[in-house]
């Protein structure tokens, strides 16, 4: 019949309603500060950088400046400064073998991303809905659990922690993402907790309780839309430091080299010697880390900024 | 002030004493999963496997887990952390002669961060959305996401290398067993610049970043307009009233910042040739060196829950909310 | 015996002329010392002699004082000899410790006096005399006699698990007979009886006045030991920096005049490019390990630092897990040689400062390795004569070979392969056919076994270009990095890899060695055992030939023996000898007198009692 097909679009929506919301509030919070919207034209570079990186870079990663059978000579010209078409074209400059250190920087922006982002979502979808269950059914058993959990496992340093789990599990780049996940997604818990428990004492939230809602339907239509905002404050710490801690992780050996990363290179003109002798091999990677780290903190950072005096609506 | 009950305080400290079990279980477990023993290094190519069997029963390899486990929570209820695999020393000794430099370095550079991004996050935070503020937020925020050994690499470089003023590593300059007080502590600067440099450029945005939110609360407040109202100037306002009471959420931040000094102090102290406990740890792990790596993880787990702990207590005690009469 | 091609050899010559030979007194006191060939000892010759260039000076003229730094990359972990293994902490004991004998400087193959002065043995009653060197004494005080040398050899064999279990393992009795003479017998025939690192007396003697209390080894650190060597014990702070002071005038001046220097400092750096900066600043002397090519490259251009180019006595190899379809037929393995990237490694990656690999022991053992590669068994060669993959090669090579299994090639299917064919043994694809331990097929593409750059970059992208080598001939590899110190279970406890890269950077005469990891007695062939095993090849098929080397005696038959047991070992092929790379050090300018030898300047007791300041 019409009206029950209408009623279940209705019903659709109804129940996109408070995402809608969530949404749409961020949006706009957000969009008040310079400094996020800087940071997501940083991001969106970036992004672009690393989804169109083979039109992007000059040669491919294999490409090399050296020909087949390198003289003494000229295998002693690498790493090579910047060169414009004479005797090869380079716009950064050479490693070590005769790679291209541009064609490495915007391939490397691929990993940089994956690892951001993979990290960033994957601690935001274990720690939100942690963070929801816990304030919500605070001082019980529930909370309790949750609560030792996170005390646990806040008691272990990081960097020796992906260490040990690097070590444990092997150095792939899939598991530096769940190392770096088991202890990031602490901070986002904690602080969805703490929101949560002052919504909750909210005269709609008693409201709902009192007609009869269900536990989980007021969790979801209440209080995540006005949790949203914060979690995309996390999501954006999370993917930072996540950048960092991998570039960390290469400095000292243990990460995945078989993927080219600015962690990696970094580690490559570590190990290969070049530390203070090739400026143009050691700057740029270093950069983008801090570019990219710091997309991702501007535009947090300023979501929490606008949130905050009066910004709990 | 709220007042701390005593079975509030009970409660806490129980919690955390099981914590701090459920720790040192979740450590034993985890560092016994990791392949490998310390007899691996030892092993050389003349010795036959009776000769190697004998390596590892010398180091308790083939005692069964459970055993090793029980022996483990027995010897650290009464703080005997045992002796280190690799050099036969003392864990403990081993533990507080690393420690003792990690501190040199990171105190000074916790107030130098601290008081830099406390005072400058009050200036942000009281003229929000002006140029300063955004010019000062974007820089910290900036300067927060450089690598800190990268940055240690460009400032040896530059001080060190091109303009040669500056010792790139180590703590003292060596081969001297005994310094006079001034000489010694002249050195010890002067070691000291360079990674501290380091460590407070990138970290002074943590605090700034604190004090400046809570700072933003702080600007509407009555009691602020009450100041100003009754005529004090604007930068008395803005220290004596509004400040002080921003600090609080600093303050807290603060004392857990400390416990994870020990994250940076890897990285430090492997670019720097800083004689650390973060490297100590790393070093441990790596040579399966398991009572050390086992009990420099468990004391900083111990120093964590403390200061949480602390943190928490401190927290409920000075609310401001009940210290200022004011309802949220 | 692959010999180096023309242009190859040209640009090596060039290099030396780059890679200064700094001018160096030869060994005063020493016979036969001053030699003034510039010559390096990669060019084979008689098992390579030690460079000492320059003017041979009367040891009158030897500057005195001085205070070297050498640079450490780690801390020694301890002191204590039968339990620390670390190079760091023998960097320095070695030069407190004396040992009984040491490798002559001026002919490296030959073994001198040192803590003995002469000695004696008959390998048909298995025993033996030595005489001890006169003149040595504690830094405490006592003598240095065969008190404390009959004193050492009892203790090590009533205790057990130390790390000279394997030197003393063999011998029934030690006494001593005299002030400075002892007598001994061995239970079984060896014939590394006096050699240093391996022989039954390569040990440090202990001085008895301490060890006597010592009722467990394992529980005893010192922080600071007496010793009896040319250096004593006088400062430190710990994981920092150690200093010695010399005592020439307690080191008899037949084993040498020196040591020249005031003291000898070693400084801790958390790095190894701290390191090599500390070197350029001139607060390093001598950087302790081996350094990478790219470095010592970087620093030739310095003024103030020579960089030293010494051949190697060990080795770079992959191992194969010959239990494992498809690495239990030999031809498969010998076809693998044809794919391995030798001459990227050797003139991309170690610019030059290398020579490819062929037999179990390195150039410098020139006498004890095959002549050609027909004498005197016919074995290979597997390799392409310029070093570089030649696709066609190695599949015509496999698809012809007479072995286990038949290898043909078809049609692309698994991800990992770049080629235009991929490999099918017996006609299954490998990633089915490929076995584990147990038998069990279909384990999926190969898995290479390797160390992450941050520890040897040179040969991680070694071991990349050969699986990227591997791929394009279309057998599915992949690369499986793990670090460093969790190879040692996986490999040699429980035998679970395909291919792993490895190497033996000291390794003795072939005669003493061969049995350590090629003979069947060592492997765990059936994988049951959980204990450590250093063949984890599961390689038997030399044991004869490797028994008869090392029960002869006669110099001659015992060269010929290890002839024949190299020869098959090469066609056997249970692992590639990937190369024997030059060991490279650099030192500062201010010094002279550094010893060089096979194996590097670092690592023997001459160097740091011959440096002096230069004049």
């Amino acid at each position: 019949m019409a009206t029950s097909d209408h009623s279940r679009l209705d019903r659709v929506r109804d129940r996109l309603v408070p995402w809608k919301i969530g949404l749409s509030r961020t949006w706009g919070q957000f969009t008040e500060s310079p400094v996020g919207v800087i940071g997501l034209v940083i991001l969106a570079a970036i992004s672009l950088m690393a989804v169109f990186a083979p039109h992007i870079a000059p040669h491919s990663l294999d490409w090399t400046a050296l020909p087949e059978n390198p003289t003494f000579e000229q295998a002693g010209s690498h790493p090579h400064p910047p060169a414009f078409g004479d005797p090869f074209f380079a716009p950064l400059g050479t490693d070590s073998l005769g790679h291209g250190i541009f064609t490495q920087l915007v391939y490397g922006s691929r990993t940089a991303l994956y690892i951001g982002l993979a990290a960033g979502i994957l601690s935001s979808l274990v720690g939100v809905p942690l963070g929801i269950i816990s304030g919500y059914y605070s001082n019980t058993w529930v909370d309790e659990g949750i609560q030792r959990v996170v005390d646990i496992l806040y008691a272990l340093p990081f960097l020796p922690l992906v260490i040990v789990l690097v070590f444990v599990r092997g150095m792939s780049t899939t598991n530096l993402i769940l190392a770096i996940v088991v202890k990031s997604w602490l901070n986002n818990a904690i602080v969805i907790r703490g929101q949560v428990l002052s919504l909750s004492e909210r005269p709609f939230v008693e409201a709902a309780r009192a007609s009869g809602a269900s536990d989980l339907r007021i969790m979801f239509r209440h209080i995540v839309p006005n949790v949203l905002p914060l979690g995309f404050v996390y999501l954006a710490q999370d993917a930072a430091f996540a950048i960092l801690i991998q570039a960390s992780v290469a400095f000292l050996g243990f990460s995945d080299f078989t993927n080219m990363s600015w962690g990696v290179m970094l580690q490559w003109i570590q190990v290969e010697g070049y530390v203070y002798t090739a400026w143009w091999w050691l700057v740029p990677p270093g950069l983008m880390i801090a570019l990219l780290a710091a997309s991702f903190y501007f535009v947090g950072y300023s979501l929490e900024d606008v949130m905050n005096p009066g910004g709990q609506s | 002030m709220a007042r701390i009950t005593g079975r509030y305080l009970l409660r806490r400290i129980g919690i955390s004493a099981v914590t701090i079990y459920a720790i040192a279980t979740l450590l034993f477990a985890l560092l016994h999963a990791m392949p490998g023993s310390p007899v691996d290094q030892l092993v050389g190519p003349s010795m036959t496997t009776e000769q190697i069997q004998n390596l590892e029963a010398r180091f308790g390899l083939n005692a069964p887990l459970w055993e090793q486990y029980v022996n483990f929570m027995t010897n650290y209820l009464v703080g005997d952390f045992g002796y280190s695999v690799t050099t036969l020393e003392p864990v403990s000794s081993r533990i507080l002669d690393r420690l003792v430099p990690t501190l040199i370095l990171f105190v000074p550079a916790f107030v130098l961060q601290y008081s830099l991004g406390t005072i400058l996050g009050t200036y942000f935070g009281w003229n929000r959305g002006g140029k300063l503020d955004l010019g000062g937020f974007m820089a910290g925020l900036t300067l927060y996401s450089i690598p800190f050994f990268w940055l240690g690499w460009i400032l040896i470089w530059v001080f060190s290398n091109q303009l040669g003023v500056l010792p790139g590593g180590h703590m003292l300059p060596p081969f001297v067993t005994e310094y006079g007080w001034v000489d010694g502590v002249v050195n010890l600067v002067l070691h000291l610049t360079l990674p501290m440099l380091a460590l407070a450029l990138i970290g002074w945005a943590g605090p700034m970043l604190v004090m400046r939110t809570t700072m933003q609360d702080v600007v509407d407040a009555d009691y602020v307009d009450f100041a100003r109202a009754q005529g004090y100037p604007e930068s008395a306002v803005m220290t004596r009233f509004g400040a002080r009471n921003a600090l609080i959420p600093v303050v807290t931040q603060a004392i857990i910042g400390i416990a994870f000094m020990i994250d940076g102090s890897v990285i430090v102290e492997t670019v720097f040739s800083w004689p650390g406990i973060g490297k100590l740890l790393v070093d441990a792990v790596l040579a399966k060196d398991l009572p050390t790596a086992l009990a420099a993880f468990f004391v900083l787990g111990v120093l964590i829950v403390a200061l949480r702990l602390l943190t928490d207590i401190v927290y409920t005690m000075i609310d401001p909310r009940i210290e200022f009469g004011g309802t949220d | 015996m692959a010999k180096s091609n023309g242009s190859d050899r040209a640009e090596r010559r060039t290099l030396l002329k780059y890679l200064g030979v700094g001018g160096a007194v030869g060994l005063a006191g020493c016979s036969g010392g001053g030699d003034t060939t510039t010559q390096n000892t990669n060019d084979g010759g008689d098992g390579g002699t030690t460079q000492t260039t320059g003017e041979g000076t009367a040891s009158g003229d030897v500057p005195r004082g001085g205070k070297p730094v050498i640079g450490l990359t780690n801390a020694p972990r301890g002191f204590n000899p039968l339990v620390i293994s670390d190079s760091a902490a023998f960097a320095i004991m070695d030069q407190l410790f004396v040992y009984p004998t040491a490798r002559d400087p001026n002919n490296p193959n030959e073994t001198t006096a040192y803590g003995f002065s002469d000695w004696e043995f008959d390998p048909d009653t298995l025993k033996g005399t030595a005489k001890i060197t006169e003149g040595l004494s504690w830094t405490d005080g006592p003598d240095f006699t065969a008190e404390d040398v009959a004193f050492t050899f009892n203790y090590l064999m009533e205790n057990e698990g130390h790390r000279y279990e394997g030197n003393t393992g063999n011998l029934e009795s030690l006494e001593q007979t005299g002030d400075y003479s002892i007598k001994f017998k061995l239970a079984n025939e060896t014939a590394a009886v006096f050699s240093p690192d391996t022989g039954v007396f390569a040990v440090p003697i202990l001085p008895k006045h301490i060890w006597k209390d010592v009722d467990d080894y394992t529980k005893y650190s010192p922080d600071k030991i007496p010793g009896a060597g040319g250096f004593e014990w006088t400062a430190q702070d710990a994981d920092n920096w150690y200093e010695l002071t010399a005592r020439p005038d307690a080191f008899p001046d037949e084993l040498s005049e020196g040591p020249y220097v005031d003291k000898l400092r070693f400084l801790v750096y958390g790095d190894m490019t701290s390191l090599i900066n500390g070197l350029k600043n001139g607060e390093v002397d001598l950087t302790y390990d081996s350094i990478t090519p790219n470095r010592a490259f970087q620093l030739q251009d310095s003024d103030s630092v020579t960089v030293w180019n010494s051949a190697t006595r060990g080795y770079n190899y992959i191992a194969y897990n010959m239990r494992r379809v498809p690495f239990d037929d030999k031809a498969f393995r010998q076809g693998l040689g044809f794919v391995y990237p030798f001459k990227y490694l050797v003139n991309t990656l170690r610019r030059g400062l290398s020579t490819a690999g062929d037999y179990a022991a390195a150039n410098t053992y020139d006498p004890w390795r095959p002549d050609s590669f027909d004498e005197p068994i016919p074995h290979g060669p597997y390799k392409t004569e310029s070093g570089e993959l030649d696709v066609e090669k190695v599949r015509s090579f496999l698809e012809n070979a007479d072995g286990d299994h038949t290898y043909s090639f078809g049609s692309v299917k698994s991800s990992q392969v770049t080629g235009d064919k991929e490999i099918r043994i017996d006609g299954e694809l490998l990633t089915d056919a490929h076995t584990d331990n147990d038998g069990n097929a279909g384990q999926g593409p190969l898995q290479m076994m390797m160390t992450p750059p941050s520890a040897s970059p040179v040969i991680a992208r070694a071991c990349a270009r050969f699986v990227e080598n591997l791929n394009e001939v279309g057998i599915p590899t992949e690369q499986h990095p793990v670090a460093e110190n969790s190879q040692t279970p996986l490999v040699w406890g429980q035998e679970d890899f395909d291919m792993w890269e490895s190497g033996w950077v000291y390794m003795p005469k072939p005669h003493f060695y061969l049995s350590f990891w090629l003979a069947s007695n060592r492997a765990d062939m059936e994988s049951n055992k959980e204990a450590l095993h250093l063949n984890p090849m599961g390689y038997g098929n030399a044991d004869d030939l490797i028994k008869k080397v090392g029960s002869t005696y006669a110099d001659e038959k015992q060269k010929q023996y290890a002839k024949e047991a190299l020869a098959q070992i090469y066609e056997d092929m249970p692992a590639l000898i990937t190369e024997y790379p030059n060991r490279l050090h650099a030192s500062s300018n201010d010094y002279d007198g550094w010893i060089q030898m096979p194996g590097g300047i670092s690592q023997n007791p001459w160097t740091y009692v011959n440096v002096h300041k230069k004049q």
